[in-house]
């Protein structure tokens, strides 16, 4: 039953159009397109949940590795630039010791 | 205290080095606060009623990498159900006593918990008891309340709790068949499916 990520992608949806104002599903619902390889998907989604809660930085930092999952490294940058400006202390290993993306 | 306090160079308002109505949390200490809970041994959990996000999120976080977790406030809150340790009562009553005195910590905190569970309404008494209780106790709830979406959700927060994710979905299924528009279930439910990294889950037990 477990890793039903479509699933998971439904649900988040479900809960964002329930909720629309908290940001987390939206960030939730671009970690799960990003587990299926749906980069662009998931950027929006997660581009979305920034209009709402707009400080963060993993946010960022999910958005900087979907850009360069897709090779885009130029717009992967300036997402870790944005993340790292965020939360200055912590650098990118310490966010992917986070499982921020599987 | 009466009056303002102005600063000396200045000569504008100071204030506490607090977050106030209206002013944002600043990122940093965001993710500071998130870097120590997933360290620390201990979390408490003082004056809040965790209906703020990204505060509420912290006890979770800090439950999830294996701390113990201390609530204190005078009513249950939104993460209630995820402490180790309630003690009902106001923080200028309750941390003296645990930091203060000479025989406070850990003793004195199951001191007050001793004290004060015999006098538990029924929903503090859901605290007191350990998950197979609780979820024994959230069962013949969901049964007596067949219709009541709450009771469903709680009972799948006490079934992913107990590790047993399957469980947890069908009772966040009939949570959002009894309430479609159930914004917390559809989450909790999403993180459930995916297995995915539990970066902010809610645990929002409701009453």
């Amino acid at each position: 039953m477990l890793g039903r990520v479509t699933d998971a992608v439904n649900s988040f949806n479900a809960a964002v159009l329930a909720d629309y104002e908290f940001g987390p599903s939206h960030f939730m619902l671009g970690v799960a397109y990003a587990s299926l390889g749906e980069h662009r998907q998931a950027i929006k989604a997660t581009r979305t949940g920034l209009e709402v809660s707009p400080d963060d930085p993993m946010a960022h930092f999910n958005i900087g590795k979907s850009f360069f999952a897709l090779g885009e490294s130029e717009p992967a940058i300036s997402a870790f630039s944005k993340a790292a400006g965020y939360a200055p202390d912590f650098c990118g290993s310490q966010l992917l010791d986070r499982q921020v993306l599987p | 205290m009466s009056g303002r306090l102005f600063a000396r160079k200045c000569f504008d308002s100071m204030r506490p080095n607090v977050v106030l109505f209206g002013e944002n949390l600043s990122p940093d200490n965001i993710f500071k606060a998130r870097e120590a809970a997933g360290k620390c041994d201990i979390c408490f959990v003082v004056g809040t009623s965790a209906n703020v996000y990204p505060a509420n999120e912290l006890p979770g976080l800090a439950k999830q990498n294996g701390a113990l977790i201390v609530e204190i406030n005078p009513e249950n809150t939104l993460v209630t159900s995820i402490c180790d340790i309630s003690i009902r009562g106001t923080a200028s009553e309750i941390l003296p006593r645990i930091f203060g005195g000479t025989t406070g910590g850990l003793d004195t905190i199951s001191i007050l918990c001793e004290s004060r569970e015999d006098d538990l309404p029924e929903e503090d008494k859901l605290e007191t008891m350990d998950l197979a209780e609780r979820m024994e106790y959230l069962r013949e709830i969901a049964i007596a309340e067949p219709n009541n979406p709450v009771a469903q959700y709680n009972l799948a927060i006490a079934y992913a709790e107990d590790g047993t994710p399957e469980e947890a979905i069908t009772a966040y299924l009939k949570a959002i068949d009894l309430e479609p528009q159930y914004s917390p279930a559809h989450y909790n439910l999403g993180s459930c499916w995916g297995a995915l990294p539990m970066r902010s889950i809610l645990l929002m037990p409701q009453f």
